[in-house]
């Protein structure tokens, strides 16, 4: 068996990088929440959406988090009335991003929050890590 | 009297133990389905010492020599809620159990090096 420290170590690392790749993908939306497509009648910008899973690291028989897949929202685009727009089709009609900045925005507030949280479990590893060390000086 | 490093040993390997139980946890917080988990006391590990057999040929299976690392290993923690996606993580929660198992580990480490200080100061006469 490892040791549990390391492993704790492992598995906040796994959480960081986890949720850092989720606040990538909300940053992604985020910028393009205005993309319109380049031809006319053509389609905007996808929303994309993030999805975890556990996976088991043998080494240290710890649960460790991965990035399943980055999949795209598959919600209708909105669409606008703007036939001076150089993405309208012929009945002057735009498609436009389906990205929400409300719930965009909601998924950041978590990804950041879930990152703090592996943060202080990094702190709080290191702490007991010293402690024991210091048990060496005596 | 020496038993005192050995008990303390075994807090420690339960409370660092308890610290990657709940990194999983915590890094696994948006994963959808997932179950926290938590150990069993360490009180009741202690009560519950194993009936061993005794092994009185060498060629015996050896039986629960160090089963204590894997053995508290535990089930599902009482979660405080579920969310829809079938997580029941607490941050708040497991951040409180890290905290406590950081301050377990402080007093742990306090009480081990005050033992040594004593034992040293007997030694020195």
């Amino acid at each position: 068996m490892s040791d549990p420290l390391s492993a704790a170590f492992r598995i906040a690392a796994s959480g960081l990088e986890a949720q850092s790749t989720r606040m990538r993908v909300v940053a992604e939306n985020i910028a393009n929440a205005d993309s319109t497509a380049a031809t006319p009648g053509g389609d905007p910008f996808r929303r994309k959406i993030v999805s975890f899973e556990t996976t088991l690291d043998r080494a240290s028989d710890a649960r460790l988090v991965k990035i399943r897949r980055v999949a795209e929202d598959e919600r209708p685009f909105r669409v606008e009335y703007d036939p001076a727009h150089p993405a309208a089709d012929d009945k002057g009609v735009v498609k436009l991003p389906n990205v929400d900045q409300l719930v965009e925005l909601a998924d950041m507030r978590e990804a950041n929050r879930s990152y703090q949280a592996s943060l202080q479990i990094f702190r709080q590893a290191r702490e007991l890590h010293a402690m024991t060390i210091d048990l060496l000086k005596g | 009297m020496t038993d005192l490093f050995a008990l303390g040993e075994r807090r420690l390997d339960w409370l660092t133990t308890r610290q990657s139980t709940i990194a999983e946890n915590i890094a696994n917080a948006n994963t959808p389905g997932f179950r926290p988990r938590d150990l069993r006391a360490f009180v009741d590990l202690l009560d519950a010492q194993p009936v061993r057999l005794a092994a009185t040929h060498p060629s015996h299976i050896a039986t629960g020599a160090r089963d204590e690392a894997g053995g508290h290993r535990a089930g599902p923690a009482q979660a405080w809620e579920t969310t829809y996606s079938g997580n029941s993580v607490a941050l708040e929660q497991e951040l409180m159990r890290a905290s406590e198992t950081n301050r377990g580990a402080a007093v742990a480490t306090s009480v081990m090096r005050a033992f040594q200080r004593m034992t040293l100061l007997n030694l020195k006469g």
